[in-house]
């Protein structure tokens, strides 16, 4: 079997069989604020896979238990007491209309959000305030604000103009998202909403930090990172069967990949140290 | 040549900075007695700088730098470590007779070393080698070349690109992360390769024109400085000069031109 082809199947039935984990919706839990943060990051990748036609077993069983959700937790409820949580109420409505679910009505409370400005007030790093803008444009609300969705752009542009030897891990992420968000997760061209000498610049670190990526044997970015080379739609045969490569030799035999190459401090399990790799080669390889 | 994206004139007044830095260095070593090693970077960072602006007043301060350093050799201060640097300061100052042991290395390094063929082999080398075989892969592309299509030089200049930004995370490994791009610049495999090194090597400028930045809480007097800013400073003025000249430095001195040209006659 073809490394790419292994690396997904491998992924999803992990993912699939492993769902029960993602759960956040138990009050007494101490690990829910984490479980939250992965429940969120399996519904925009299902969401994208979706939207992209991606079908399957395990898509379908993911699927069906992300929509579960609906009845388990009251998501206008938080987004209300926290604006912060308009980004997974958007992610929810965009998987939403993905699965066939709903239609492409924005949610109230984003919208409610949206015009009384509360989100304008919101703190966030420029690339997380750049997908929100995208976010909001994706859910029928950038009207009147294309002037922000440059800016936040250029704002998320502006923090990647250093070499590449200067990038942190959070830099490297910034990356990634930026090119998620301007490529509507590989349904847009980017030409559509960005400047040719930015996207060239994006082009290049792309190319070079997934080399640097593979060379460190960081998985997570890479996986990224090779979503993002599809996205952009570089070309890069090379890097990106190298990267399959070695995210086949790293897989376990449980279909799952490690997201650190040394696990943080702490004792979340087993889980919380490979969904996010898990989840990221498994949309990569989609 | 032009580079896309790069300031020219703003470059070559960091070069004007950095010899500026390079002759005070001089002075001091005159002054206080330095290192082979000291004396063999002072004159080739000048010779470099010289070469690059085109100007006799820092032509003259290298050769000045020179003649003290070949005073040092027959005093008996020993040989620099950096054979290929020495060889260089040898081929840049055919009638200096001290440098006679040097002279001829880069010939005889040359020899039978064919262009490096771009594909996918040479990535992995790149990627997978250890410091010392990447170190002499630059060698090669800078001595020899690099032969490919359009589309495996690029990639080979990515591959070296992530190799030398990679290493250059650890601020003691910057020279060679310069070494690394020199080789991608002046074998000009990809121009945004080419503009990230030179920008990479701008933002190491000191303000006094030396390059590089010494670890927190290091003293910043004497040898330490020479320790660690002599050798960034002459790996960025020969990474600026390699990729604005139309042959790497290397080069121009192992072809059959006369020695003493100019290796980077520009318009």
């Amino acid at each position: 079997m073809e490394p790419r082809t292994r690396v997904g199947e491998g992924c999803w039935n992990w993912l699939a069989s492993n769902r029960a984990a993602f759960e956040p919706f138990r009050e007494d839990d101490p690990l829910r604020s984490k479980r939250l943060l992965a429940y969120g990051e399996l519904t925009g990748i299902l969401g994208n896979c979706l939207r992209r036609g991606a079908r399957g077993d395990a898509l379908g069983a993911l699927t069906a238990f992300v929509r579960a959700g609906d009845a388990g937790y009251d998501w206008e409820a938080q987004a209300i007491r926290s604006p912060a949580f308009a980004v997974a109420l958007a992610v929810r409505a965009r998987f939403r209309i993905a699965a066939g679910l709903a239609d492409a009505m924005p949610p109230p409370a984003l919208a409610r959000h949206v015009a009384l400005r509360t989100l304008d007030a919101l703190e966030l790093a420029p690339y997380r305030a750049f997908e929100l803008e995208h976010l909001l444009a994706a859910c029928g609300l950038g009207s009147g604000r294309r002037t922000r969705f440059d800016r936040r752009l250029r704002d998320a542009l502006a923090i990647l103009a250093k070499p590449p030897s200067s990038f942190t891990n959070h830099d490297r992420y910034a990356l990634t998202h930026l090119v998620f968000a301007l490529c509507d997760d590989g349904t847009r061209r980017a030409e559509a909403v960005a400047a040719r000498p930015a996207l060239a610049r994006l082009r290049w670190l792309v190319a070079v930090c997934g080399r640097m990526a593979l060379l460190e044997r960081d998985l997570d970015v890479l996986a990224e990172l090779v979503s993002c080379v599809r996205y952009l739609e570089l070309d890069e045969p090379w890097l990106v069967e190298a990267a399959f490569a070695l995210a086949a030799a790293s897989q376990d035999a449980d279909g799952s990949l490690p997201t650190f190459a040394e696990p943080p401090p702490g004792d979340a399990g087993r889980f919380f140290e490979r969904y996010h790799a898990t989840l990221m080669w498994a949309h990569a390889a989609t | 040549m032009s580079v896309r994206g790069i300031d020219r004139a703003a470059l070559l007044g960091d070069v004007v900075r950095a010899a500026s830095w390079l002759a005070s260095q001089l002075a001091a070593a005159r002054r206080d007695g330095a290192s082979c090693e000291v004396h063999c970077a002072t004159v080739l960072g000048l010779d470099v700088a010289a070469l690059t602006l085109r100007d006799p007043a820092i032509a003259g301060t290298a050769q000045e730098a020179a003649d003290t350093f070949a005073g040092a050799l027959r005093a008996g201060g020993g040989q620099p470590r950096d054979a290929v640097a020495f060889a260089l300061v040898a081929a840049l100052h055919p009638g200096e007779s001290a440098f006679a042991p040097a002279r001829g290395a880069l010939t005889a390094a040359a020899h039978g070393v064919r262009p490096l063929e771009a594909g996918p082999d040479a990535c992995a080398q790149v990627l997978g080698g250890d410091d010392a075989a990447l170190a002499a892969l630059c060698d090669r592309i800078e001595l020899r070349g690099v032969r490919g299509n359009l589309a495996a030089r690029r990639e080979l200049g990515l591959a070296l690109a992530a190799r030398a930004f990679s290493a250059a995370r650890a601020p003691t490994r910057s020279a060679f992360a310069m070494h690394v791009l020199r080789a991608a610049a002046g074998a000009r495999l990809d121009p945004a390769t080419t503009a990230e090194a030179l920008a990479f090597a701008r933002r190491q400028q000191r303000v006094d024109g030396a390059y590089g930045h010494l670890p927190v809480s290091t003293q910043t007097a004497g040898d330490l400085r020479a320790a660690f800013h002599l050798p960034w400073t002459v790996a960025a003025l020969r990474l600026v000069h390699d990729a604005l000249a139309p042959v790497p430095l290397v080069r121009a001195k192992t072809s059959r031109q006369p020695e003493g040209d100019s290796p980077s006659a520009r318009k």
